[in-house]
């Protein structure tokens, strides 16, 4: 199919990115030339700052209780930009496009599965909740991003709730 | 941020904004089924995404965390659960589809409820018809979702991820079903019951159902199964099913359709949306977690088991040496009263006998309530633990493992500092 093809070489030049601020559409390599620009001046202002003598800072204070149960409820949030929980990483647009029109995509960020279960997954909304039919390499697309960014957690960011959690395991439910 | 109420014009706004971006962005916000997603446009990007939107809201509830906002699906934080009876607010809402506008208009034009299939006289009942041909009955139920717990599971299952909250008790009122299906007459043919209701299928196919389940008609003849049209003295909300719903206590709330119009009484086990598959049903064996279980081999999920919940305190507070700290929460199960609450503050070593209430029915929770005091300073934690009438106690680890992550009732744990 040719605008399958057409799809697939533009996705190779250009990453789309989605605009935090809205209004424009920013094709990724002039976004790149930008980050480029912001993560040298970064860098500079972090050599000045790593050039003051260290030895004024106080001690780090040991974690309280309270401290440490915060840092392990936000651990798992990380720095890039999510919508409605989904990381708005490559391959995010495909998931927007194909599974958001029926159901929320805070239903998929809950989920942390296996490829296999994800591809599972796929297969149950095609026969029973009206997912038109994938192409296989929109199938691997979305599975790609699923996979990256909704996979199984690890043991340290497995679960995070809104409440302190006991330190002690095993009972991951908190 | 500002918060994003899920039921607002803001989320319209969202999808407004999504409508001036890209075309395949736009078709998916409308929820059209426009096959687009071979041809989604590069660099056309949308835009106005980058916002997360804040923490979602639902107008009316309260101390609530919404884990999906379409369908609707909100678990109450564990301490908003201490009431003795759960506000309106603060119950836990687990939509399946897309609510049917009835209920948010509260209007009953054109709305009745059907009893047909193995009766010997089909009902067409209003609103009127109920609450005059049939004697009034009130009773405080648990409603407790099959999958609450689900997040405790490993490897993850699927379905909306609960921890502790998808769990309420709420004073109810209607009639009992077995004194309409009376009416009707049920036949020796009759098998089991089928809701249907008014919600839409997330996809807007109407030939399809979001949900459609129900009980073995000797349940649905059990004195404490209801129709309901009052919650907590108040006409059922939107979110919990108006008009009308069904509550088949002791039951995976999703037995107790919402929105309900029509009791099919069948002469097989139901097989509408949900009952199928591997929906609602557990292994009819023990499985190694992670185990692929064939379809055949999953049994449909009766009874929901023993388990209780801890309201107070918050996991996490410091406490003093010196003082004793009060404990409290629920405990319930689907098989009758809880006999036993315990509380063990040495990791399960030795434990102490909570007082426990009397349900003010069958199938309404029951309180607990303990003090506790600690040997020496340092990090301790709660351990709560109900037994049931048979013997049965929560696990202190996940129970087996099953596909779906139904029926987690291990003991839940709290964090105390005592100095």
């Amino acid at each position: 199919m040719n605008t399958e093809t057409e799809h697939r070489t533009g996705l190779g030049s250009a990453t789309p990115f989605l605009h935090p601020w809205g209004g424009l559409a920013i094709r990724g390599d002039i976004l790149r030339v930008g980050v480029v620009a912001i993560a040298l001046l970064l860098q500079v202002c972090g050599a000045a700052a790593a050039d003051k003598p260290a030895a004024s800072q106080p001690a780090a204070a040991p974690k309280t209780f309270e401290q440490a149960n915060k840092e392990a409820a936000n651990k798992s949030k990380a720095a890039v930009q999510t919508f409605m929980g989904l990381k708005q990483t490559p391959g995010f647009e495909y998931v927007l496009a194909n599974c958001i029109g029926c159901h929320s995509p805070r239903l998929i960020a809950q989920h942390h599965l296996s490829r296999k279960r994800w591809e599972e997954t796929l297969v149950t909304m095609n026969k029973k909740h009206g997912l038109w039919k994938l192409s296989p390499d929109m199938k691997k697309r979305i599975l790609d991003y699923l996979a990256e960014n909704q996979g199984p957690l690890g043991d340290q960011e497995f679960k995070e709730t809104p409440w302190a959690q006991p330190l002690y395991r095993p009972n991951p439910l908190w | 941020m500002s918060d994003e109420n899920i039921l607002s014009e803001s989320a319209t706004d969202r999808r407004g904004f999504l409508r001036g971006a890209g075309l395949a962005a736009v078709s998916a916000a409308l929820g059209a089924p426009i096959p687009f997603g071979e041809h989604f446009p590069d660099g056309l990007v949308p835009v106005a995404l980058g916002q997360d939107g804040g923490v979602p809201t639902i107008p009316g509830k309260d101390g609530v965390r919404v884990l999906n906002d379409r369908p609707i699906n909100a678990e109450t934080v564990v301490t908003e659960l201490d009431d003795d009876f759960t506000p309106n607010a603060k119950h836990f809402v687990r939509n399946n589809g897309i609510m049917p506008d009835r209920a948010n208009t509260g209007s009953l034009d054109g709305w009745s409820l059907t009893i047909d299939g193995e009766v010997k006289k089909s009902l067409t009942l209003s609103m009127d018809d109920l609450e005059s041909q049939f004697k009034r009955h009130e009773a405080a139920l648990v409603i407790e979702c099959g999958g609450n717990g689900r997040a405790g599971y490993n490897p993850p299952a699927k379905g909306n991820q609960w921890t502790l909250g998808a769990v309420g008790c709420s004073r109810y009122a209607g009639v009992r079903l077995r004194d309409v299906l009376k009416s009707a007459g049920v036949k020796d043919s009759a098998v089991y019951i089928g809701y249907e209701s008014e919600d839409l299928h997330l996809s807007r196919d109407p030939s399809k159902k979001p949900i459609s389940r129900g009980v073995p008609i000797a349940k649905a003849m059990d004195e404490h199964t209801m129709l309901v049209w009052e919650m907590n003295g108040e006409p059922l909300p939107a979110l919990h099913g108006f008009p009308l719903r069904l509550i088949c206590p002791g039951w995976p709330g999703s037995t107790g359709g919402k929105w309900l119009k029509r009791i099919w009484v069948r002469d097989q086990v139901h097989d509408g949306a949900k009952m199928t598959g591997t929906s609602y049903r557990v292994p009819r064996y023990p499985v190694a977690p992670g185990t692929d279980v064939p379809e055949e081999d999953m049994e449909i999920i009766e009874e929901m088991p023993v388990k209780s919940i801890i309201t107070r305190p918050a996991s996490g507070i410091v406490t003093k040496l010196s003082e004793q700290l009060a404990l409290r929460g629920h405990a319930w199960s689907g098989f009758g009263d809880v006999k036993a609450m315990h509380v063990s503050v040495d990791f399960g070593q030795t434990w102490t006998k909570a007082r426990l209430r009397k349900p003010v029915n069958p199938y309404a929770w029951q309180r607990w309530t303990a003090s506790v005091s600690f040997p020496k300073k340092g990090y301790y934690e709660v351990w709560a633990r109900a037994t049931d009438k048979q013997g049965r106690m929560q696990p202190m680890l996940v129970p087996g493992w099953n596909p779906k992550g139904y029926l987690n009732n291990a003991m839940q744990r709290i964090a105390v500092k005592v100095v």
